[in-house]
């Protein structure tokens, strides 16, 4: 409690009040439908979706984590934040893929994409998982959110875990997915303040931007300065072929649906965008904003390190953030770092509520118990499995520290062995219902027997992470390659309505050639040239016929080249020019520059795909709805 | 079910005067407050 006077306490409590307060008001809207609950109807502009990427991201155990791996590994620790950067291609293609799927959640897109016996397998396996992951993760949070309450106050770490979370529940509940996304703006002002004051007055404290960088240069580990400070190929603590196989889980990770888990939040923000570009730039956006964020916190945590550098237990270094925070700030302001504390956890168990009762709400209650649910009982379905999954959160976080090492393992370390199924399924037409649900089961297997059983026997020499990726990887597809070469593709009507109503990138030239034989297409394929009804094509072209819109194009490549180089300037060049180290201006200039360039190669493109995909979109909504009440027409 | 000897950090706040303790809260506060107004009045409003 040592850090608090009353005008802190004032403060903290303001910013509280209007951070609930200013959520619950959407109740009006969250209450009319399932699609407002889940989705505020479609409706959002793309700042917001942007506001919640960042702000559901950016959790109690964030900084904690950024700020091990920075005071452990110094600037080359960024590169383990990289994974957000799966956005830079996921806004440019599985965003625009999904947003027109119209699908609420991953696992009714399985029952898009797939068919059958398989399909429905899929989707309840996957709402399942998603509801105990969903509970999980605020579990996991709460507790971290429990230890910043007893540094702060001395509480118990239960209480830490109940109170902010029944303060939230007050607003998930009302207002639903309004709620929510309002609430992550809101709470996104403060916590960027937070973020970005903190590391400036820790840059001040510890003398300035030259001090710490001669201070670390002093200790003889200008190492900590440089993010590209390998310690070989294959060698030490360091080795490129991690960053390697960092950067293909990540950037081409952008191709597929669920290559990250975060895949299974963003579905959420990008279908509740009000069209295609509007989804495209609200992931592209969270993700760049949640990268300048990491170069902020990485900046502040190398000040932390050069003013105590010889810490050496980690669990008191990761607080470093929240340190600088409570030991640097004036009073007054101590109470508005505290109230970004609560903003950054609130907006993220709310996220994670909505989320899971979504999955329950929709894949599971509305399509396997009661398909004829009116709107108003989805809502108050909605509702109680807010409810439900909050207690549930609470027992998971009062015994995860005995059962933390396993859980990790079983819904973390195993999403390596899917990664590809999960591009596979985007870009590929032939890929089938049974060879992901075959990915899957090989996947579950085979990573208990690399990471844990075949090592525990002697069998295998325990692997580096990055090795292990890449051989769980080739056992998988050992596995679901055979099973869909042997297993049927999917019923052809069910491929072309899904195709048509996408537009998917890949190799998807059968289903294709079907859509335009029976006259749902006009064109032939255009992947990569010119239409070939028509002269010379412009190199960038600025004026599209809704035709040309929906295939991909050279524009679409410019943008997924160039954007995860735009995603890498802005974290590196942040980080740089807060620490004046030669180059970040130039860093950061580069990346304005390259996003400038995007912006004008693809806005023309998307705005046709948007205008020309609206006309079409309630009557696709009016048939989701009706094969979700099992009303199928044609197809199986 | 985390308190810790910490060593304190060898500097304190540099940062002193209103502006610091009262001007910056209530500034943030009133962004944030119009925000939510600005949001409201906009969306409240398949």
């Amino acid at each position: 409690m040592g850090y608090f006077t009353n005008l802190d306490i004032f403060w903290a409590a303001a910013y509280l009040l209007l951070m609930v307060g200013g959520a619950f008001f959407f109740y009006r809207l969250g209450r009319r439908s399932e699609s407002d609950f889940f989705l505020a109807g479609r409706g959002l502009p793309w700042w917001l979706p942007a506001s919640s990427v960042f702000s559901t991201h950016t959790a109690t155990d964030t900084p904690m984590w950024i700020a091990g791996v920075i005071y452990a590994n110094g600037l080359r620790g960024l590169w383990y934040t990289f994974f957000t950067a799966w956005t830079a291609i996921g806004a440019f293609v599985s965003a625009r893929i999904f947003r027109r799927s119209l699908a609420y959640t991953q696992a009714e897109w399985q029952t898009q994409r797939f068919g059958g016996l398989g399909a429905e397998l899929l989707r309840g396996w996957m709402a399942g998982w998603q509801v105990f992951m969903n509970m999980f993760i605020l579990g996991w949070v709460g507790i971290a959110m429990g230890k910043v309450c007893a540094l702060a106050f001395g509480w118990p770490v239960w209480v830490g875990l109940v109170l902010p979370s029944v303060i939230t529940a007050f607003y998930t509940l009302a207002a639903g997915y309004w709620g929510v996304v309002m609430g992550d703006f809101l709470q996104g002002i403060v916590a960027v303040f937070a973020i970005v004051i903190v590391t400036l007055v820790g840059l001040a404290a510890a003398g300035g931007p030259e001090a710490v960088t001669s201070n670390i240069t002093a200790l003889g580990q200008q190492w900590r300065l440089d993010a590209f400070a390998f310690s070989g190929w294959f060698t030490g603590d360091f080795p490129i072929a991690w960053w390697l196989t960092m950067l293909v889980i990540s950037v081409i990770g952008g191709f597929g649906m669920g290559t990250s888990l975060d895949w299974y939040v963003e579905a959420q923000r990008i279908q509740s965008a009000k069209s295609v570009r509007d989804a495209t730039y609200g992931l592209w956006a969270g993700g760049a904003v949640t990268l300048i964020r990491n170069g902020f916190w990485a900046a502040g945590i190398l000040a932390f390190f050069s003013m105590l550098p010889h810490i050496t237990d980690a669990a008191q270094y990761e607080l470093g953030w929240f340190r600088m925070g409570f030991e640097l700030l004036p009073v007054g302001l101590v109470g508005v770092f505290f109230g970004a504390v609560l903003a950054i956890h609130l907006s993220t168990i709310s996220s994670h509520m909505n989320l899971g009762a979504l999955y329950f709400t929709r894949d599971i209650y509305q399509r396997y118990l009661r398909p004829e649910a009116t709107e108003k009982q989805l809502v108050w379905v909605g509702r109680w499995s807010t409810f439900a999954l909050l207690i549930g959160s609470f027992f998971y976080g009062l015994m995860m520290q005995e059962i933390t090492r396993w859980l990790i393992f079983a819904l973390w370390l195993m999403m390596a062995g899917i990664w590809l199924p999960n591009i596979l399924q985007v870009v590929w037409w032939r890929f089938n219902a049974w060879g992901y649900l075959a990915g899957w089961m090989a996947n579950l297997g085979m990573s208990w027997l690399v990471v844990w059983i075949l090592p525990e026997f002697g069998v295998l020499p325990e692997l580096p992470d990055y090795l292990q990726f890449w051989l769980l990887m080739a056992l998988g597809a050992v596995v679901f390659v055979p099973v869909t070469l042997l297993t049927r593709p999917e019923n052809m009507d069910r491929l072309v309505r899904y195709y048509v109503m996408t537009r998917p990138l890949g190799r998807w030239g059968p289903v294709h050639r079907e859509a335009v034989r029976r006259g749902l297409l006009a064109e032939a394929p255009v992947q990569h040239g010119a239409m070939p009804s028509e002269g010379r094509r412009p190199l960038i072209r600025r004026a599209w016929t809704p035709e040309q819109a929906d295939a991909w194009t050279r524009e679409d490549w410019i943008a997924v080249v160039l954007s995860p180089l735009v995603f890498a300037a802005l974290m590196l060049g942040v980080t740089k020019l807060l620490l004046l180290q030669p180059g970040g201006l130039l860093l950061l200039l580069g990346a304005v520059g390259g996003a400038g360039v995007i912006y004008w190669v693809i806005d023309p493109k998307l705005r046709a795909v948007s205008i020309e995909y609206e006309a079409k979109q309630a009557a696709y909504a009016e048939q989701l709805e009706q094969r979700l009440r099992w009303q199928e027409e044609g197809g199986r | 079910m985390v308190t810790m000897d910490f060593v304190p950090l060898p500097v304190s706040t540099p940062l002193h005067g209103f502006f610091w303790t009262w001007g910056l809260p209530i500034l943030l506060f009133a962004v944030t407050a119009v925000a939510t107004w600005l949001l409201y009045r906009h969306f409240a409003g398949q």
